[in-house]
């Protein structure tokens, strides 16, 4: 598991899903247990906390279904970032 | 005599090979669904499942929670919908109230939910054949397994006509937020959702070609009555894959290319925050709906210039009156007076009355009160007179407050409830409040909306600890966490010394919301509004 994965499971798991809806893994399928209030939340964390601003066409399900699609999809704006 | 499931049998009659149903994966006929809701119907009468009983649903927006509330219907029992969105003790206490014969359950929740589950009362738990293996705790307290798709492999005739069955008795029952903190079960027969379905129809002139996104859950009034309102025409819905992400719901625009589309304030606030609404062409569209609260007048005219050529139509209702009261619109009628939500539907009385039940003369500030044939039969806990929802006179006591202008125009201004609307959702403090005061630390608690442009409203807490008792927001908020929905959790605690009340005990809710209505540097939602 990579450092942004750790970081991001930690944010969700502890700021943004309630406790009754099972553990949550890199793999869990996000659906039903983020709401759009808490996805909103989360952006405003990743521009933050990774330091980039997210494009309105980026938050979608292919970004957002998991936490190791939010790590995917992190790393390569870290990298555009950089370039 | 005309009965909700009869709207389908009609549909499937005139428009067989018309989509009913469109899902992201999924797609269904009018009669296809009709076939299937069959097969669930006689399965449900073959365990001695009809009239008299009750079928809880508990089910996001999905092809078998459309087949089951369908079946449930024909098999002549009475639906109950349950928010998923709720705490698993609301849902439990709900069904617990309910006491359903049977509980059509989606595997998601069925996994999460089983333990719990195995204590209500149900005989039958209806779900997917992949949702077996959750079903351990169930069949061990002697409730029995159906999977859906064992159901639709045998095709059964249902018998057509059902002897003395009468349009007034409940043919659904929807859990919402209630004032105590526990939910409330609304109890509302065919006739009072036909009435309003056909009603409110009367006045937005929906046709056989119109199509809908929808995007509010069907457990919600919202979502029941827009899926009995094209059952009604013979139209197809869309169902979108939900509001958590705004910019694939303006593709779902562009893609289904719907020809109408109905949203709550939070629905609309979001699509022009965070979608490229004002940027892409929706050709298609020809009405939009606001329901469930007011937009801004700035709002409603940015909402007007990003789709010019739809027409707006605004309504006012509640799940106890099945559930629209009023109806203004198309645009020319919205923008001749942004700030009402229109006039009474046909059959719709509405009242302005004092704080003694006095009728109020046009202009004055009252509490709105209701009456007409869509106002609900009762709530399942039997309170609706004792708890004054329902007055002497039949009439329904929203508990909005509000003016009628001499055109009969209804101008809401305030609610004298303690409700708090919140993301679309309807929030009452006292379930909030319960789960703070479970907290060991909390000595004292309240709990109330302030405004906020994304949200419509955001849930604060300001709490007093207990002696001895160091507590932190943080604390507070991953303690909400382990018992409430993230859109309840409170998105700002203040601890404090005490709180402010009448000299009779009772703490003023009002002068908090002043003092801390303020702009905050929490609101995420505002800082990240974007003009695409």
């Amino acid at each position: 598991m990579t450092s942004i994965e750790q970081q991001l499971l930690k944010h969700i798991k502890e700021e943004l899903v309630s406790s009754f809806k099972g553990d949550i893994q890199s793999d869990t399928d996000l659906a039903g247990i983020i709401d759009s209030t808490a996805i909103m939340e989360l952006v405003v964390w990743i521009e933050g906390t990774f330091g980039f601003t997210v494009e309105i066409d980026d938050i979608s399900p292919d970004n957002f279904g998991t936490v190791q699609r939010l790590d995917a999809w992190i790393r390569r704006n870290l990298e555009s970032t950089a370039a | 005599m005309m009965f909700l499931a009869d709207l389908l049998v009609n549909a499937a009659r005139r428009w067989p090979d018309k989509l009913a149903a469109v899902f992201p994966h999924e797609r269904v006929t009018y009669a296809e669904l009709e076939q299937h809701s069959r097969s669930v119907a006689a399965e449900l009468n073959r365990l001695g499942i009809g009239p008299g009983k009750r079928v809880a649903i508990l089910h996001d927006n999905t092809l078998a929670a459309l087949i089951y509330y369908w079946g449930i219907l024909r098999s002549g029992a009475v639906t109950v919908d349950i928010p998923t969105s709720a705490g698993h003790a609301t849902i439990v206490a709900a069904l617990d109230e309910a006491q359903p014969s049977a509980l059509a359950i989606q595997p998601a929740y069925l996994k999460q939910l089983a333990v719990e589950l195995a204590g209500t009362c149900q005989r039958a738990v209806l779900s997917t054949a992949n949702a077996a293996e959750f079903a351990g705790p169930l069949l061990a307290r002697g409730q029995s397994f159906h999977a859906l798709e064992a159901m639709l492999e045998r095709k059964q005739a249902l018998p057509e006509a059902r002897a003395g069955a009468d349009p007034s008795t409940v043919a659904m029952t929807i859990y919402t937020s209630g004032t105590t903190g526990r939910a409330k079960g609304v109890m509302l027969s065919h006739a009072n959702l036909l009435f309003n379905a056909s009603t409110f129809n009367s006045q937005v002139g929906l046709t056989n070609q119109d199509s809908l996104l929808l995007v509010a859950p069907l457990y919600y009034i919202h979502g029941r009555i827009q899926l009995l309102t094209y059952t009604m025409l013979g139209g197809t819905i869309f169902f979108s894959a939900g509001f958590r992400f705004p910019q694939a719901v303006l593709q779902e625009l562009v893609r289904y290319a719907p020809t109408t589309f109905s949203g709550v304030p939070y629905h609309y606030s979001m699509l022009l925050t965070h979608s490229k609404l004002r940027s892409t062409q929706l050709p298609s569209l020809r009405k939009m709906m606001i329901t469930g609260g007011a937009l801004s007048p700035a709002r409603l005219r940015e909402l007007q210039e990003a789709v010019p050529h739809v027409a707006l139509h605004i309504n006012y209702g509640m799940t106890e009156s099945s559930p629209r009261l009023t109806h203004l619109g198309p645009s020319d009628e919205v923008f001749a007076r942004p700030t009402s939500c229109g006039r009474a539907l046909p059959g719709v009385t509405l009242e302005i009355l004092g704080e003694a039940g006095e009728p109020l003369p046009g202009g004055a500030i009252g509490e709105v009160v209701a009456g007409g044939p869509g106002i609900m039969t009762g709530y399942v806990s039997g309170d609706e007179h004792a708890s004054g929802r329902i007055d002497a006179r039949g009439r329904l006591r929203t508990g909005d407050l509000g003016y009628l202008d001499a055109d009969g125009h209804l101008f809401l201004i305030g609610r004298s409830s303690e409700m708090i609307k919140s993301a679309g959702e309807r929030l009452f403090p006292g379930e909030i409040e319960d789960v703070l005061q479970r907290h060991p630390g909390v000595g004292e608690s309240a709990v109330f909306g302030v405004p906020d442009p994304a949200l419509g409203e955001r849930v604060v807490a300001c709490v007093v600890p207990a002696p001895g008792h160091d507590l932190t927001p943080e604390d507070l908020k991953t303690h909400c966490l382990t018992a409430l929905s993230y859109v309840r959790v409170p998105k700002e605690v203040h601890i404090v010394a005490e709180l402010p009340k009448t000299p009779s005990g009772k703490i003023k809710r009002n002068a908090l919301r002043a003092r801390f209505a303020s702009p905050d540097s929490g609101r995420a939602h505002e800082a990240r509004e974007v003009h695409a």
